[in-house]
């Protein structure tokens, strides 16, 4: 099929009130479990305070807990309800789970021993800022730019925010099994701030400036250890 | 009603020329109705049906949402209702298809319907399979015009559906386009093969369509349903706020919404124009541009000149 000729607008198939009433309903949907789940992510930059920084066994308990998160809105909220309105969503869908996986491999595949690199000042200070914009600024952007409340973004339960929130986590990472986590995440922030846009979002800067911090961030050479 | 094809032909193409050389062509030669909402009639089957319709098009495509799904059956039982027949839909629009089916089921419409759908897949050997998915989906008998939307492998679904057609199982074959995409690709499959309809868009600011495919339906007896007559809401959006010109006393209007259907309505080679809304009381509006006086050529002219400048 050619494709010369097609604007944005043209691969939206929904509309921006339909796209709002999906995150209202699976809220509804789901609730309670919007508490456990925003919890579970909260320990990770617990842990990482906690410690002074990010440890490869710290990553044992974080990156499984990110994987269920992932595998979960792959499946539930992607596939089976953005999927109604959306016959493309499979792709994400299939990323997203692709990305559970992928985060449960390299869980395991940390080594027991801190390694002899360094994650710059800069690249970690970037991460934890991306982190907290994931887990503070993004459920707010909805009810600030007139949306509902209830039609927010909430990390641990739904994609925008748990993908900002994992790649300040990987700006946080020594090793460069990093980058093989980058992918997913991104293209989802790429694919989101589109619909964003083509839905006229005034807020719609906002995930892909702080995605791009974060990805900078995780680019940034890793250091020596004294 | 039921007419010759020649006679048809020989009304459509008088309408033409009228259209072209007199200032006043009213109703654009096809009567304006003044009695209720204008009908109009496809060429090659002689069957009359309401000159606007709906479309479905991101408007339709709520998913499993209760809620949105009985606002959806509310503006079908309007469109009903107001004397609105055609109804047109895509694999392509999501769940629009569904949402459609479960409004007919429950305003017990799948006689009063004609059902306007597409065929929308790369694979002409999956065709069959989609429009059988798309019927179960609507849950009529048979669809009344089934479409090849956007050209896609239009080779091997053309030939299923004329095969289908001659079986009794499709009562029109039509070809879809939109936004002006492929319109040399377009023209040649209406000049060589057997269609009943195409489907096109066209409004005051996209007019590319008059020059050759409206003339050449004409002559080849297709007949012309018009997508995205508002530029789907941009262009009415667009135009909130702005007043309406003194012509819109002439043509009876109340909206710009109306004003666009009545210059589309007012192209003789036009047959049917399927506006989308979610809103009860704009179905309402939509139908009632399809009665009353349309505007003759020099009004058209102005009507689009109007548009353009407010725009």
């Amino acid at each position: 099929m050619p494709w010369t000729g097609y604007t944005l607008n043209d691969f939206l198939l929904f509309a921006p009130e339909t796209y709002q009433r999906l995150f209202i309903r699976y809220h509804e949907a789901i609730w309670p479990l919007q508490i456990p789940a925003v919890i579970a992510m909260l320990v990770i930059p617990w842990l990482i305070l906690r410690r002074g920084g990010v440890e490869p066994r710290m990553m044992r308990i974080a990156l499984p807990i990110l994987a269920v998160v992932w595998v979960w809105i792959g499946t539930d909220f992607l596939y089976q309800r953005y999927g109604e309105i959306n016959w493309a969503a499979v792709w994400p869908a299939a990323g997203f789970m692709l990305q559970g996986v992928l985060l449960l491999a390299t869980a395991f595949a940390e080594p027991e021993q801190p390694p002899d690199v360094r994650v710059p000042p800069a690249a970690r200070d970037a991460g934890l800022l991306v982190m907290a914009a994931a887990v503070i600024l993004l459920p707010l952007a909805a009810p600030l730019s007139g949306r509902p409340w209830l039609s927010a973004e909430l990390v641990g339960v739904t994609p925008d925010a748990t993908a900002l929130f994992t790649l300040g986590l990987l700006a946080l990472k020594p090793l460069r099994l990093r980058l093989l986590l980058l992918p997913v995440p991104l293209l989802w922030c790429l694919l989101s701030t589109l619909t964003q846009i083509a839905m006229d979002w005034p807020d719609a800067w906002i995930l892909p400036a702080l995605a791009a911090a974060a990805v900078a961030a995780t680019l940034l050479p890793r250091e020596k250890a004294d | 009603m039921c007419l010759t094809r020649r006679q048809l032909l020989a009304r459509t193409a008088a309408g033409l020329a009228a259209l072209a050389l007199s200032p006043v062509a009213a109703g654009a030669g096809a009567p304006a109705a003044s009695d209720g909402p204008l009908n109009r009639v496809i060429p090659s089957s002689g069957l009359a049906v309401p000159a606007v319709g709906l479309g479905t098009w991101i408007t339709f495509n709520v998913g499993r949402d209760p809620e949105a799904i009985a606002g959806c059956t509310e503006v079908m039982r309007a469109f009903f209702e107001g004397g609105g027949r055609v109804i047109d839909s895509s694999p392509m629009y999501g769940s629009s298809q569904m949402v459609v089916g479960r409004g007919l089921a429950a305003l017990d419409a799948r006689d009063r319907v004609f059902s306007a759908e597409k065929v929308w897949t790369s694979s002409g050997g999956d065709g069959p399979e989609q429009i059988e998915e798309t019927r179960a989906f609507w849950g009529v008998k048979r669809f009344d015009l089934m479409q090849v939307h956007n050209l896609l492998a239009w080779q091997d679904h053309l030939e299923t559906l004329l095969a289908m057609k001659a079986e009794g199982r499709l009562g029109h074959v039509g070809i879809t386009t939109s936004e002006g995409r492929r319109h040399g690709d377009f023209e040649r499959v209406m000049a060589t093969q057997p269609l009943d309809s195409v489907q096109v868009t066209y409004n005051p600011l996209d007019r590319e369509v008059e020059a050759r495919i409206l003339p050449l339906a004409a002559d080849r007896g297709q007949a012309v349903i018009v997508n995205r007559p508002f530029r789907q809401g941009a262009l009415t959006r667009r135009l909130e706020g702005v007043p309406l010109p003194g012509w819109s006393r002439e043509l009876g209007v109340s909206s710009w919404a109306q004003a666009l259907l009545k210059f589309i309505l007012a192209h003789p080679a036009v047959t049917c124009v399927i506006p989308a809304t979610t809103r009860v009381d704009h179905v309402r509006e939509n139908l009632a541009a399809a009665s009353g006086p349309l505007p003759d050529r020099t009004l058209r002219e102005r009507i689009a000149a109007d548009v353009e400048a407010a725009v």
